[in-house]
């Protein structure tokens, strides 16, 4: 029997998702009894991707094609109606803005799967789509569409404070929750979301496991089968999405009911049910201020290195000890709140993306103020109200304008970025390479103005600042 | 009409060879054509591999009985006239099938049957004078081993071989000249890996061995590395016993344990992504041949593409680590090689490889054996071939006879920390002492009545213990290492 796939005429872009959606038995607990995956073929390589239950006697099979021409596919299944279905379907290039999924490109950098560079600049909107607060989701993704923002980090599971309509589980809240029957209609609507961060160019950090239930809900000390059901069912319905990111955990140190083992083990099941090798890490909670290993982000099945850490000045630390990109995703967050990681100033949090980018690593913003309607930017969404966002904005168009590899293009005397922190000096001596001229320029980070000073600079060279923090200068060889 | 073609065949054997010659009689047409084969709505890819000016040969491996049927398509995309069906029928000859991976961890071939590999390292044998060559496949029939892994591009002429390999003709200042395939190359290395096949052995084929792109010569583009693996692979996936392994890595080791693998290697270089060019082996080969990089343990094998992990590691003990956290099989590629050469990985005695033979194996992977014991010349077996004389091959041939006489589904053991063993629970236990001299070992089994048996596996003998037992059992040993013991249900 052939099958035709709900995706249009046949047609799936490059890195766009081929959707197959089949009618099967409903009986019983299809979660747990039916198992279902296709088989797609392109020429002679094969990838399978694992299909789920959509509840309603409905099962769906989600496959990105990574290459133009010809796919076939087969499924396979323990349910006889699902089993043996074939068909085809052609692949075309890929659409205006989509690069594909993102990649570690060398110790330091990412790149799409197009080869365009992709340098993280992301933002923290932990459950902006829990309450399914249309108003509330429509005003976070304008915020990120008006913003530099190109990644989000983001919960599939609810905190102990939320009471949001729908949960990933089935059943009654919180007791009753049957972690064996799934919310397809929560994972509808997460899914919805994650397509329009993908439709405006932003990653979705997918963080399966936080420790924020604090024994509500029962969902931090889950038994590991149904940690894993859940982690792969998860993956069966997003993996496919190619602007998606696994974060195993959100502060996992702060989980006490798992061990590293348990992480580690998670992280293996999680590289075994991605077909596509979506990029994995895993964040950690404590040590904010501390000189103290982290997680072993040189464990294989780690891509790069999720890291809470709230000094900006250890990057090199961290690359020397495993070379892999280092992305701070948590730094304190600009904001009024009441907790220590919510209460910064734009200037300080400003002065920590610039000295970790300086220095080879990326950041990622969050946002905490409280005198506005709703929860802060940073749980659950909406407007943007600090200083930080067009200064980031600002600090991403010099990124991008600058060598795709900064340090190896400073090591080569390309390119240098020379940021003078809080500390205000009137003037400064900088060394430059004897050989060639450079085009020299003051940049001020806090009012987001670059002035040039000319070509001829070589040597030792002394340059007037303004005697205030957060100044920069950059010099490019011509 | 852009192909002529000839010598269709009308009946292929089952995991047989289907081969036709193509000729372009247009003066147009340079690009390989392709050619798709389908049975019962299965469908395979197979492009033909160059053997001259305009001509080429389209190879296909029939895998299920039945009629099969093929179409040929230009390069343009057209279809060619050149299309038809052939009836593929059960042989005798090629009874088993290709290796592929089975219970996730293990082997079989195609067929069902079990397939334990016991591969020794002939990187060059291919290279040498025919005495040498002759000498080499003598070797291997009187041997222990069913899988050969030599390399098809080796390191630049090393002693005991009298010609250069490598899939590029050379220009006139003697570098590879990477837009120039060496069809004639590629001939030879087939009629020698066919030598290997005649004597039943599984032959894995390295395409990037050691040696280059570290400086000492011109790494290669990533285009003429692209065109010589679908070359290589379109020849040589229609032989059952063949597989395929991008790389052969020294051991490259950083970060934690184990610690012996650490000082063997400052941190690599910038790693090659091997990424694309295991799409290009897994397009084109239409015999879903087994498919590996050798690489260190902090390696991340978890690419689906990558049918098994081939680890290179001194240490053996890393192989259950990396057993149960990929779920797929574990080969340690390189753990040394028995030898009396300079390198500490080419000086190992027979006891440390024997050792490291049977601890992989009874940590749930299967390892690699190699030989470096100096020739007159300075060859060496696993370099260019010639004569076994290591210690460890006749042990090889002991650890072969005890496995193979085993239950087929053993896993590695959680429950004894102390020794290593391998379980098929309630059947069949295999603890392994290595260099410890345990005076005696304790088992708690389920119930049932088993033999034991006490192996001395460098000594290979094998004593058993007069009285069956039930339960609780302390079995003596005699106070020497790389002992072993084997424990059977009898009822």
């Amino acid at each position: 029997m052939t099958v035709t796939a709900a995706a249009g005429d046949g047609e799936v872009e490059r890195w766009g998702v081929h959707e197959l959606t089949l009618e099967g038995p409903s009986g019983g607990n299809p979660f747990l009894d039916v198992e279902l995956s296709g088989r797609y073929q392109y020429r002679n390589r094969v990838v399978d991707a694992t299909g789920f239950y959509d509840d309603d006697g409905v099962y769906r099979i989600r496959f990105m094609p990574d290459q133009e021409g010809l796919w076939r596919f087969r499924t396979t299944s323990t349910a006889r109606e699902l089993d043996g279905l074939t068909g085809s379907f052609e692949c075309v290039a890929p659409r205006l803005g989509n690069h594909g999924p993102v990649a570690v490109a060398s110790e330091t950098a990412f790149r799409y799967a197009d080869g365009s560079p992709y340098r993280p600049f992301g933002t923290t909107c932990y459950h902006w789509t829990h309450e399914l607060d249309h108003g509330r989701e429509e005003q976070t993704l304008s915020a990120l569409r008006s913003s530099a923002f190109n990644k989000v980090r983001m919960c599939v599971l609810p905190t102990r404070d939320l009471t949001p309509p729908r949960l990933p589980f089935q059943g009654t809240d919180p007791h009753g929750l049957d972690k064996t029957r799934f919310d397809t209609t929560f994972f509808h609507h997460l899914e919805d979301r994650i397509k329009d961060l993908g439709d405006i160019g932003v990653e979705a950090d997918v963080i399966l496991f936080h420790p924020y239930d604090h024994g509500y809900r029962g969902l931090d000390n889950m038994s590991s089968d149904d940690d894993e059901r859940y982690a792969r069912y998860v993956l069966a319905r997003l993996a496919a999405y190619r602007n998606v990111w696994w974060s195993i955990a959100n502060e996992y140190d702060f989980n006490r009911a798992k061990t590293i083992a348990d992480w580690k083990r998670l992280l293996q099941l999680v590289r075994r049910s991605d077909p596509y090798g979506h990029l994995r890490s895993i964040h950690n909670g404590s040590l904010m201020y501390e000189h103290a290993p982290l997680f072993d982000f040189n464990d294989p099945s780690i891509t790069h290195q999720s890291i809470q850490h709230w000094e900006a000045s250890l990057v090199g630390t961290w690359l020397s000890g495993c070379p892999k990109p280092v992305i701070v995703d948590e730094i304190g967050y600009e904001g009024d709140g009441p907790r220590r990681w919510g209460n910064l100033t734009g200037e300080v949090l400003i002065d920590r993306f610039w000295r970790i980018v300086v220095s080879g690593g990326y950041v990622t913003h969050g946002e905490c103020f409280t005198g506005f309607e709703g929860p802060p930017w940073m749980s659950a969404g909406g407007q943007l109200h600090g200083d930080c966002p067009p200064r980031v904005g600002f600090l991403r168009a010099i990124v991008e304008e600058g060598p795709v590899d900064s340090l190896q293009a400073t090591r080569a005397g390309e390119h240098f970025l020379r940021y003078f922190g809080l500390g205000q000096p009137r003037r400064v001596v900088w060394d430059l390479p004897e050989e060639g001229f450079y085009q020299v320029d003051r940049i001020d980070a806090w009012n987001m103005t670059i002035t040039p000073l000319g070509d001829h600079y070589r040597g030792r060279i002394s340059i007037d600042l303004p005697g205030r923090p957060l100044m920069a200068l950059r010099a490019r060889r011509r | 009409m852009i192909f002529g073609s000839s010598g269709a065949p009308k009946v292929v054997e089952r995991w047989g060879m289907f081969q036709l010659v193509l000729e372009a009689v247009e003066s147009a047409a340079a690009t390989a054509p392709v050619a798709q084969f389908e049975q019962n709505g299965r469908f395979f890819t197979s492009r033909a591999f160059p053997i001259g000016p305009r001509r080429w040969v389209l190879r296909f491996m029939p895998d299920e009985e039945g009629v099969w049927t093929y179409a040929l398509t230009s390069p343009t995309g057209h279809l060619a006239s050149a299309c038809g069906s052939f009836r593929c029928e059960d042989g005798t000859s090629k009874r088993h099938g290709p290796v592929t991976v089975a219970n996730r961890t293990r082997f079989a071939y195609r067929d069902g049957e079990r397939y334990l590999p016991f591969t020794t390292t002939l990187v060059g044998w291919h290279l040498a004078d025919v005495r040498r060559r002759d000498k080499t496949l003598a070797a291997l029939r009187g041997s222990p081993f069913n899988r050969v892994r030599m390399a098809v591009d080796p390191p630049p002429v090393s002693p005991g071989q009298v010609r250069r390999g490598g899939p590029f003709l050379l220009d006139r200042l003697g570098r590879p000249d990477f837009g120039r395939i060496d069809l004639a190359y590629f001939e030879q290395l087939e009629d020698e890996v066919t030598e290997l096949m005649a004597l039943g052995m599984e032959v894995e084929l390295v395409l990037f061995a050691p040696g280059h792109g570290d400086g000492a010569s011109e790494p290669m583009p990533y285009e003429a590395a692209d065109s010589y693996v679908s070359t290589l692979v379109s020849r040589f996936a229609a032989y059952p016993a063949i597989s395929w392994c991008l790389s052969a890595e020294s051991p490259v080791v950083r970060g934690d344990p184990p610690e012996t693998c650490r000082e063997t290697q400052d941190r690599a270089g910038p790693q090659t992504d091997w990424r694309p060019l295991l799409r290009t082996v897994a397009e084109w080969d239409y015999g879903h041949h087994l498919l590996s990089v050798e690489a260190g343990p902090d390696f991340d094998f978890g690419d689906p593409l990558l049918s098994h992990v081939t680890l290179s590691c001194l240490e053996p003990r890393v192989i259950s680590r990396l057993v149960s956290e990929y779920q797929k099989p574990v080969i340690l590629g390189n753990c040394g090689f028995e030898g009396d050469l300079a390198e500490p990985t080419s000086s190992l005695t027979g006891e440390a490889l024997v050792a490291a033979i049977w601890e992989g194996t009874i940590r749930g992977g299967y390892v690699n054996h190699g030989e470096a014991y100096s020739g007159g010349d300075g060859s060496t077996w696993s370099g260019s071939g010639g004569e076994l004389r290591g210690q460890s091959v006749p042990r090889v041939a002991f650890l072969r006879r005890v496995l193979e006489s085993a239950p087929a589904d053993l896993q590695y053991s959680k429950n004894y920390v102390h020794a290593s063993t391998l379980e098929s629970p309630g059947r069949y236990y295999l603890q392994y002492c290595e260099k410890h001299q345990f005076p005696h070992r304790t088992f708690v089994l389920p119930e049932g009545v088993y033999e034991a048996q006490v192996l001395d596996t460098w000594n290979m003998t094998i004593e058993t213990i007069e009285e069956p037992f039930e339960g609780n059992v302390t079995i003596n040993l005699p106070v020497r290492p790389y002992q072993a013991i084997q424990l059977r249900r009898l009822t």
